[in-house]
């Protein structure tokens, strides 16, 4: 495919990809993340590559295993804040008149009230900690704004040849939905999808720096947590400190790539052409006389 | 030198749109405007009028370049300039002053979120630098008394007026610098057919009034019939016939302008049947082997796949050119 | 063939003028009057959460801290909206409350009322994150414009680098800007909002020492969030520069900088300003855990403490102010944006 001359493409599939591996088969191959050991506070050395914590354990370790549940609760975030925003924009727009204007304010106020502090109180208040529940909280305050750009992609398609004719000929409206809008909507929720990734890990580790996350969880922001309680930085132990927020930067950037590239290939006033030196060619040769 | 007073000349213009199969928009084009004249061009959709006229503009961008051919411009006091050798702050000051465009679809040519007075403001900042306010604010309703719009109008944003009077505030703009020539890119085409004979009406009192030269480029020939003084009809690329507009509407040389107009009803003529033209362009990507009109063409013969028809003048007029093998002199 | 111009065309042009944004302004505000008491009902469910009896869980964190007065109990009641009577009493004694600012009383720096430990830090906040996002916005707008501008360039091929610096946790950056700027090399404070023996007042040293130690606070809100703006500006000017105005614009051989500002900036810039929510929304958060990092003294700070405290009438109140506060700030955008793009002063 063409589209994989791109150098940031190939760049952000790279570092996604290379995460997901980590999160997947990383953990067969690391030693056992929890296991305490004599050599505390060890920087980067043959036997620990990344060092150890204040409790002897190995920070690749600890960084390969929390790979999966943070990849798990980001994956799961993104993808049930993704849900509800396709029944909620897809859905408004789609049906219009009352329901529509509902729906619409519904997600614009949800969309206006800020999103931590509402996810932090939640959170302290039930005392959400464990994956599940961290999952539904960040995916039910998220979804607001994926909802609103699927809406108005919603509008412009459904009064498109292709939908009029489905409704013209019977179909009903929730095949329309699924079988004609959703699929030509497609790049753009992949593209909400990725948004949704991103800020659920971001936020995740929010909540596991401010204690709001179960200590027993291993996750990238536990890490952190870990790390700050113990005054990693400031003691000069940064191997604790910098690999855990380098990764989640790392893993948003490779998804912020392949969005990026998404949006350039899908949308052709971005395309870039590089300017090209005018060449005076002779003029073209007569055409040929039999 | 004697001759007719050319005001353009184009010589074996190409454009080509740069890709993995580089599409070749424009080939080996030339053509001749002389002073005070209409020219026409008529073709349909992808015959590369447009892209054409931006060469002649000099407002390519990429992926289209200029592969070949050079663009001069002859002004009323004489000076010719090569227009492919200007760049940068030259190119930008010979902008409007002489050649001026109006653009299809007038409304998306006009900034949405500026006034119309602002606008106007704006060539003449960028062109007049001695004009000040009041004396720019004055042009500018002049202009627009000059396209019956009223002068109080400039206060006015772009959606705040109608399609026909966003057109003639294009045309007015397109006339601020008085300009010698104007190069018309389908200006009536997103307008009613009412809408569509007041701003040709208009064009038409204009010229008279300021005396410009105009190339209007359109896909619908019945416009030019009446209104060119030359016509050019354009096929995948090239120009298939060149001749003076009376007498392409009475009887055309090349089969491609004859199936043209057979195409549409002539209002006062007699009823006969009208007839599409059966088949496609073809694919501007790949080199054409004999006549690209051949494939449609209900009068081709042997020579016609094989050996490209030249453009020459049809036997007895020299003002009369045609590309093909049937009305061509030999080949 | 004179456009008719009857009579009443001038007034009746003139009266549509002004009744249009009049009434774009009262959409907006109706907007956010629902959006505000959306979250002050919000709030009014969030005792409920509570597992168990949330006023004696609250009773008995007070008690840790020293002896809650005898009518405390009624006390946050009323304005915990958790009294006697049907939950619509319960609401309207909720709303009265609110109304006279009782926003009941702290419970870890008991017997400080919610509503002083609020106001006491809710303007640090306000000033340290409104002038960073205003820098942010328009240094991050700056550089997309001549990104987009100079698209295909060697400066364009930067913009990708700024993922990186959007994707990074706001605290993450914050403790290694404070690990290399405090401490390896000891040029910024810490911590603190201001030095500890300086007094506190409208007095030079006092402003120059907040100053110097809000830098590296605003500085992390900037370096995080400028990627934001400046790849959708990017973004958006590319995708403009291609209109058919901005065509016309060069056409006409207008000078390179008012096609660039007037005609292609100007309109690639109203989307940026319409997603401001969005992106205001993003900001609040990080610099709320951002303080703690920095022990800046701001609301962030305090929800913070509240949060490891359980104090939950705090927690309601910073999260009521937080949410107002936002909301305003949205408003005035909206408005800025009406402003703006004359083409929403028709109705």
């Amino acid at each position: 495919m063409s589209a994989f001359r791109s150098w940031r493409l190939r760049a952000g599939v790279a570092i996604t990809g290379f995460f997901v591996l980590l999160a997947v088969i990383g953990p067969f191959f690391a030693s056992n993340p929890n296991g305490f050991s004599r050599a505390e506070w060890q920087p980067p050395s043959a036997a620990h590559w990344l060092g150890t914590t204040q409790l002897g354990q190995d920070v690749l370790a600890q960084l390969v295993a929390g790979t999966r549940t943070t990849l798990e609760i980001g994956a799961g975030a993104g993808l049930l804040a993704t849900v509800i925003s396709i029944v909620i924009g897809i859905g408004g727009g789609y049906l219009g008149g009352l329901a529509d204007e509902l729906l619409s304010l519904l997600s614009n106020v949800v969309l206006v009230i800020p999103a931590l502090p509402l996810i932090i109180v939640i959170a302290s208040f039930v005392h959400a900690t464990g994956v599940w529940p961290t999952v539904a909280v960040i995916a039910f305050v998220s979804w607001a704004a994926s909802a609103r750009v699927l809406r108005a992609q919603t509008l412009s398609v459904r009064n498109r040849e292709y939908v009029l004719s489905a409704r013209a000929s019977g179909e009903r409206g929730w095949r329309i939905v699924f079988f004609e809008i959703l699929p030509n909507e497609l790049p753009i929720i992949i593209s909400q999808f990725i948004f949704s990734v991103i800020f659920a890990i971001l936020t995740q580790a929010g909540l596991a720096f401010l204690g709001l996350a179960s200590p027993e969880q291993l996750t990238w922001g536990n890490m952190l947590y870990f790390a700050q309680n113990d005054e990693a930085l400031s003691s000069g132990a940064w191997w604790w400190f910098v690999p855990p927020g380098l990764c989640i930067a790392l893993f948003g950037m490779g998804l912020a790539l392949i969005n990026f590239s998404l949006d350039e290939i899908l949308n052709p006033r971005l395309k870039i052409y590089r300017p090209v030196k005018s060449r005076k060619l002779a003029p073209e040769p007569a055409e040929a006389v039999s | 030198m004697s001759g007719p007073d050319v005001i353009l000349r184009a010589e074996h213009v190409s454009v080509e749109y740069a890709g993995r199969r580089p599409t070749r928009a424009v080939r080996d084009v030339s053509l001749e405007l002389r002073r005070g004249e209409v020219l026409g061009i008529a073709g349909e959709s992808g015959c590369g009028k447009t892209t054409l006229a931006y060469a002649l503009a000099r407002l390519l961008r990429p992926p289209a370049q200029m592969t070949g051919g050079t663009v001069t411009f002859t002004s009323a006091d004489g000076q010719s300039v090569d227009l492919s050798a200007l760049s940068g702050e030259q190119l930008r000051r010979f902008r409007w002053a002489k050649v001026s465009v109006v653009f299809q679809s007038a409304m998306n040519s006009l900034n949405p979120v500026t006034t119309i007075g602002r606008q106007f403001g704006d060539i003449f900042a960028a062109h007049r630098p001695d004009m000040d306010h009041a004396a720019r604010e004055r042009r500018a309703r002049e202009l627009l008394t000059l396209v019956n719009i009223d002068p109080e109008r400039t206060v006015c944003y772009p959606h705040e007026l109608s399609g026909g009077m966003r057109q003639r505030v294009v045309i007015a703009m397109a006339l601020a610098l008085g300009p010698e020539l104007v190069i018309m890119d389908e200006p009536t085409t997103a307008l009613d057919v009412l809408v569509q004979r007041e701003i040709l009406d208009e064009i038409e009192r204009l010229r008279e009034q300021l005396g410009f030269s105009v190339i209007f480029i359109t896909h619908d020939l019945s416009l030019l019939l009446e209104l060119s003084d030359r016509l050019v009809i354009m096929y995948a690329g090239q120009i298939v016939e060149s001749a003076p507009g009376e007498l392409v509407g009475k009887e055309a040389a090349h089969p491609y302008t004859q199936a043209l107009l057979g195409s549409f009803p002539d209002m006062r003529g007699d009823r006969r049947n009208l007839h599409g033209i059966a088949g496609s362009p073809p694919d501007l990507r790949a080199d054409q082997v004999g006549c690209p009109f051949a494939p449609r063409c209900e009068q081709v013969f042997e020579p016609c796949r094989s050996v490209a028809p030249r453009l020459l003048p049809v036997p007895g007029r020299a003002d009369w050119l045609a590309a093909c093998h049937k009305t061509g002199g030999p080949a | 063939m004179t456009t008719p111009k009857s009579p009443g065309w001038a007034r009746a042009r003139r009266g549509t003028r002004l009744r249009s944004p009049v009434r774009y302004l009262a959409r907006k505000l109706g907007f956010y009057l629902v959006a505000a008491w959306v979250a002050l009902t919000v709030n009014f469910f969030l005792p409920r959460l509570i597992p168990g009896n949330p006023i004696e869980v609250i009773l008995g964190h007070m008690a840790h801290f020293g002896t809650p007065p005898p009518d405390e109990a009624q006390v946050l009641s009323r304005i915990l909206g958790l009294g006697n009577g049907s939950i619509f009493e319960q609401y309207w004694q909720y709303l009265d409350g609110l109304a006279h600012f009782r926003l009941g009383t702290s419970v870890y720096e008991f017997p400080v009322p919610v509503a002083t430990l609020i106001r006491q830090s809710i303007l640090w906040t306000v000033i340290l994150v409104g002038t960073a996002t205003v820098i942010s916005f328009a240094v991050g707008i700056g550089l997309g414009v001549l990104a987009g501008w100079k698209r295909g360039t060697w400066l364009d091929n930067l913009v990708p680098a700024t993922t990186l610096l959007t994707a990074m946790p706001y605290f993450w950056m914050a403790l290694l800007l404070v690990y290399l700027f405090a401490q390896l090399i000891p040029a910024l404070p810490a911590s603190g909002g201001y030095g500890l023996t300086d007094n506190v007042g409208f007095n030079w040293p006092f402003i120059a020492s907040a100053i110097q130690h809000s830098i590296l606070p605003a500085a992390t809100i900037v370096i995080s969030s400028v990627g934001g703006w400046l790849l959708g500006m990017r973004n958006m000017m590319v995708a403009t520069l291609s209109d058919d105005f901005v065509v016309a614009a060069e056409a006409k051989g207008l000078k390179p900088r008012r096609v660039m500002l007037g005609y292609a900036a100007r309109n690639a810039v109203l989307p940026s300003v319409s997603g401001f929510a969005i992106s205001l929304g993003f900001v609040v958060s990080g610099s709320i855990v951002m303080e703690q990092v920095f022990n800046y003294p701001g609301i962030g700070n305090v929800l913070f403490q509240a949060v490891n405290n359980d104090d939950y009438p705090l927690m309601q109140g910073i999260f009521l102010v937080i949410t107002l506060t936002v909301l305003g700030a949205n408003l005035l955008v909206d408005l800025l944006y009406g402003l703006i793009d004359p083409r929403t002063r028709i109705g």
